[in-house]
């Protein structure tokens, strides 16, 4: 199977000139179709930065990205707008709601953007399996950390999107609710058929995911199939220590 | 200055933008009120130029039957010349003032000529330049006065050409029946011996000095009209920039809770704020005192003959005082409410500290007492009856005391509409958006409605009072001018050439103007008018009522009139379109003037909704981010922030138009008119749309600014 997303060569560099810092440095890497990716790394590794790239939210300095055969970087803002709102899904760390929208409000938005009616059977079985069929005429501000996270997995999943990204999804949750909704994306990769890439600096988290893309200093560092909370912190300790994994 | 203070003012040094965009309400109204007063000092001196009639040469000024030779043997009078004037009827061209001048010599009040020149033989004649530029006479025209014929040999530009207007000698002028106002003296006589029986003598100096205070007195009264508007403008800043503070203070509210966790007191906060709000009433003050200033260099520059500009430094100050305290009076309460700020917060999140629900019952408890003002200075102010100024001022305190309701109730209107809106379902993402943002900071969004819609309703008040006075005004002249011309004083001989003359349709006229209303306007046949062109006692009638026969244009009217009644008539002759004209012309320099002063509450609440949305769109960086992130374009967002800019406008327009409207309607019931006052329904309409698009341009630049907001911003480190 292709591969859902491809980084060639792609180099980020912030600020100009003499202050300039590469928060990316030469990554080529392959995101599989129908697998559960965790990127890791220690502070500082650019993988906020690599995530970023790869869902069309920034634009490299140089290197490719491609969702699929779409070359991102050769699209405007208006057609990677559209990529965005049709093609990818987010759930991010936090504040990834609208405080002025009701639950429901958010989950619609991206197909409202697109002025689509969203599936009414997709969505009413997407609201059941994230359990959050009686909050949804709550606001926000109305709903716990884990319930919130869970409207914005809806939101996510709702246009089937090719790739969902999470940035830290679980990083303002308690334990419980982090692994219910690690638990989520999991299944919505395996029963649902998706693709998920997280970032996490969590292993017990990266533990959830089929495999793990390890970063350091911008550039790759190695990676960990069906990895377990001991492995991705040996792989993580290693990388602190400074040796290859 | 206590150390929070020093913090904050730090700060206000760093980011000088914000104490810009914070105080650009009230440095307009500053300006507003800056350039009033520079105006009003231009103003003064060239009005008291004009009213100045009494020229500099004229040492002593004699009234009463003076004897023109005795003053001229007076041992001292160098010179004495005749003042006189007259209204007499210039054949084919209606009423005109005649004002008499010696022409020549230290005594006469001509300005140098603007064309032709000046009169030398008894049947000549200057020209006023507004007169020539009316009826496109030039020098060599042939005038009608009385029996006479008078040429026209010069143009001169004259002070307070209201009304058409002819220059002669003083000779000529008393031929025509022009009366002696008074009589100008030079030289250096005894007063006593000038005196006579029924006569006073003053000074030229004294005669002048009661002209110049005539006119000032006048200056005065518009300086207090426009005050009010002046006021108006200010009130309107004053609710934007209290706005602006409270939308600035919650932007800052970890910043100030971590004043109060280092143990700044809440009353050291409350003060830093309110120094704050002094350096940026100081800064709006001078700010607007020197744009005004600027203004009005410009226009003097441009203008020309334009007064040279003198600035009044102490009132000056007095501006820039007044921004101080109307920007310290705006952030009394954020001020307040900014030290109640706990230190805990500094720890917690950022968010909207303005957003959220509004108290209900105490808003709707204050409405419902300014409710009960303004309907009971409305009921008062409609059936008061008598002086119509004191109906009118009650109308005024009820406007703004429903104002005042409105601010009160504003948050809660601010729901109910969006919840309305919400519910039509058709709108666009953008729009469901905007809407929403707008709900969730009511306060912020009620302010600016409400000073837009104080904007709105006093130019709808306007619109509907100047319909009222014109529709009034129509009646009026109709009623008392039934007929395309009306001769009064004509006699029996005239009146009969006038029936007589197959182009004209004739019939008698009551006498006097305060006759029964609708007498002759029905049709009159030729037939019947006339054998009626005499009273039934056979004299002739006060009034002959005068139409055009079908096919008679206005021309040819007019040139049968002139035949009818002869050259040697003494009927003063008016034509009833002249008349309309004139009442239009008057009610469209008011109705500019109005708008010109109306306009700076709007100017000041169209900035309101701009520094508004600038500010939200500041804080909703990382919302607008997570939009741009699941898929709103930068097109989408700035459709947003303008459809929020224009659901204001929209909601402003129609509150303004409806209390605005009404309380035109009210002013007029005070003024006891006798017409229903018409509504101005496409005026209004145009109103409503201006005020839309000018709402949505006022949002070309937040709107900008937020599309420009990266999808990562959505991400940002808190």
């Amino acid at each position: 199977m292709s591969p859902a997303a491809t980084a060639v060569d792609l180099v980020r560099t912030y600020g100009r000139w003499d202050a300039a810092v590469r928060a990316l440095d030469g990554v080529s890497l392959e995101i599989p179709t129908g697998r559960f990716t965790a990127i890791m790394g220690p502070s500082g590794s650019g993988k906020s930065t690599l995530l970023h790239l790869l869902a069309g939210l920034d634009v490299p300095t140089s290197g490719r990205v491609l969702l699929g055969d779409t070359d991102l970087g050769a699209l405007p803002d208006a057609a990677l707008t559209r990529v965005r709102r049709d093609r990818l899904g987010f759930v991010f760390q936090a504040f990834n709601l609208l405080p002025q929208l009701t639950a429901a409000q958010n989950i619609d938005l991206p197909a409202r953007l697109a002025g689509r009616r969203p599936d009414p059977a997709w969505r009413t079985a997407l609201v059941g399996l994230l359990g959050i069929a009686d909050r949804l005429e709550h606001r926000p501000s109305q709903l716990s950390g884990g319930q919130q996270q869970r409207v914005a997995v809806a939101r996510a999943l709702l246009g089937r999107p090719e790739i969902v990204f999470a940035d830290e999804p679980t990083g303002n949750l308690d334990t419980t609710s982090g692994h219910e909704l690690l638990g989520l994306l999991t299944r919505s990769v395996h029963e649902l058929g998706r693709t998920v890439v997280m970032v996490t600096h969590d292993a017990v988290a990266a533990s959830f995911a089929d495999q793990v893309l390890l970063l350091r200093d911008g550039r790759p560092a190695g990676s960990l199939v069906d990895p377990t909370p001991d492995t991705v912190l040996a792989a993580l300790r290693d990388l602190t220590a400074g040796v290859p994994a | 200055m206590n150390p929070a203070t020093g913090s904050l003012l730090a700060e206000t040094r760093r980011t000088p933008g914000r104490v810009v965009l914070t105080g650009l309400a009230i440095l307009i109204a500053t300006t507003f009120a800056a350039g009033t007063l520079l105006l009003t000092d231009a103003l003064r001196t060239e009005l008291t130029r004009d009213a100045v009639r009494t020229p500099e040469a004229a040492a002593f000024v004699v009234r009463g039957p003076a004897d023109l030779a005795r003053i001229r043997a007076t041992p001292g009078v160098t010179d004495a010349v005749e003042v006189r004037s007259a209204f007499l009827s210039v054949r084919g061209q209606g009423t005109w003032s005649l004002e008499s001048d010696p022409l020549t010599g230290p005594l006469t009040r001509l300005p140098a000529l603007a064309a032709g020149r000046l009169p030398t033989g008894p049947g000549e004649a200057l020209l006023g330049a507004a007169t020539a530029q009316r009826t496109h006479l030039a020098p060599g025209a042939r005038l009608t006065i009385g029996e006479r014929s008078v040429t026209v040999t010069g143009i001169a530009t004259l002070p307070g050409e209201g009304q058409n207007t002819l220059v002669t000698t003083p000779d000529l002028l008393a031929a025509l029946g022009g009366e002696l106002d008074q009589v100008d003296v030079a030289g250096t006589p005894d007063p006593a011996a000038l005196t006579g029986p029924g006569l006073t003598v003053r000074t030229g100096a004294a005669q002048r000095t009661d002209e110049a205070e005539g006119a000032s007195a006048t200056v005065t009264a518009v300086l207090a009209g426009v005050s009010v508007f002046v006021g108006l403008a200010l009130v309107a800043a004053v609710v934007v920039v209290a706005s602006t503070f409270r939308i600035v203070l919650s932007r800052r509210r970890t910043q100030l809770a971590l004043l109060r966790c280092v143990g700044a007191t809440r009353a050291q906060v409350t003060r830093a704020v309110l120094a704050e709000a002094a350096v940026t009433g100081l800064v709006a003050g001078v700010g607007g005192v020197a744009l005004a200033t600027g203004l009005g260099a410009v226009l003097t520059a441009v203008i020309p003959n334009a007064p040279a500009l003198v600035i009044p430094w102490a009132a000056f100050a007095g501006c820039v005082a007044l921004a101080v305290v109307a920007t310290l009076a705006a952030a009394a309460i954020p001020a307040i409410a900014a030290g109640r700020i706990p230190p805990v917060a500094a720890l917690g999140t950022a968010g909207a500290a303005d957003a959220g629900p509004p108290r209900k019952a105490p808003r709707i408890v204050l409405a419902s007492l300014f409710a009960l003002v303004a309907g009971g200075g409305g009921v008062l102010g409609a059936r008061i009856g008598g002086d119509p100024v004191v109906g009118i001022a009650l109308v005024a305190v009820s406007g703004l005391a429903a104002f005042a309701a409105l601010i009160a109730l504003g948050p809660l209107i601010v729901g109910l509409l969006a919840r309305t809106l919400g519910r039509l379902g058709n709108l666009s993402a953008a729009g469901r958006m905007a809407v929403a943002n707008a709900r969730q900071v009511p306060r912020r969004t009620a302010a600016t409605i409400t000073v837009l819609a104080l904007g709105v309703g006093l130019t709808s008040a306007l619109l509907v009072g100047i319909a009222g006075v014109s529709a009034e005004a129509d009646r009026s002249i109709a009623e008392h001018f039934p007929s395309a011309v009306v001769v009064q004083g004509a006699d029996a001989a005239a009146a009969a050439r006038l029936a007589a003359d197959p182009t004209l349709l004739v019939r008698p006229g009551a006498g006097r103007a305060d006759s029964p209303p609708g007498q002759g306007t029905n049709g009159t046949t030729p037939d019947q008018a006339a054998p009626g062109t005499t009273a039934p006692d056979g004299t002739a009638p006060d009034r002959v009522l005068v139409d055009p026969a079908p096919g008679t244009g206005d021309q040819a009217l007019r040139v049968a009139v002139d035949r009818a009644l002869g050259p040697d008539t003494g009927a003063l002759v008016t034509y009833t379109a002249d008349l309309r004209d004139q009442v239009r012309n008057a009610l469209d320099v008011s109705r500019a003037v109005g708008f010109g002063l109306v306009g700076m509450t709007l100017l000041v609440a169209v900035v309101g909704v701009g520094v508004t949305l600038a500010l939200s769109v500041a804080e909703r960086t990382r919302e607008t981010g997570l939009l741009r992130a699941v898929g709103l374009t930068r097109g989408g967002v700035r459709a947003m922030v303008g459809a929020e800019a224009a659901f204001a406008g929209a909601a402003a327009a129609v509150l303004g138009a409806v209390i605005g409207g009404g309380y035109g309607l009210l002013a007029l019931a005070a003024m006891d008119l006798r017409t229903t006052p018409p509504i101005p329904w496409p005026e209004l309409a145009a109103l409503l749309v201006d005020v839309v698009v000018v709402a949505a341009l006022a949002a070309v630049i937040p709107a900008a600014r937020a599309a420009r907001t990266p999808p990562t911003a959505a991400l940002a480190e808190l």
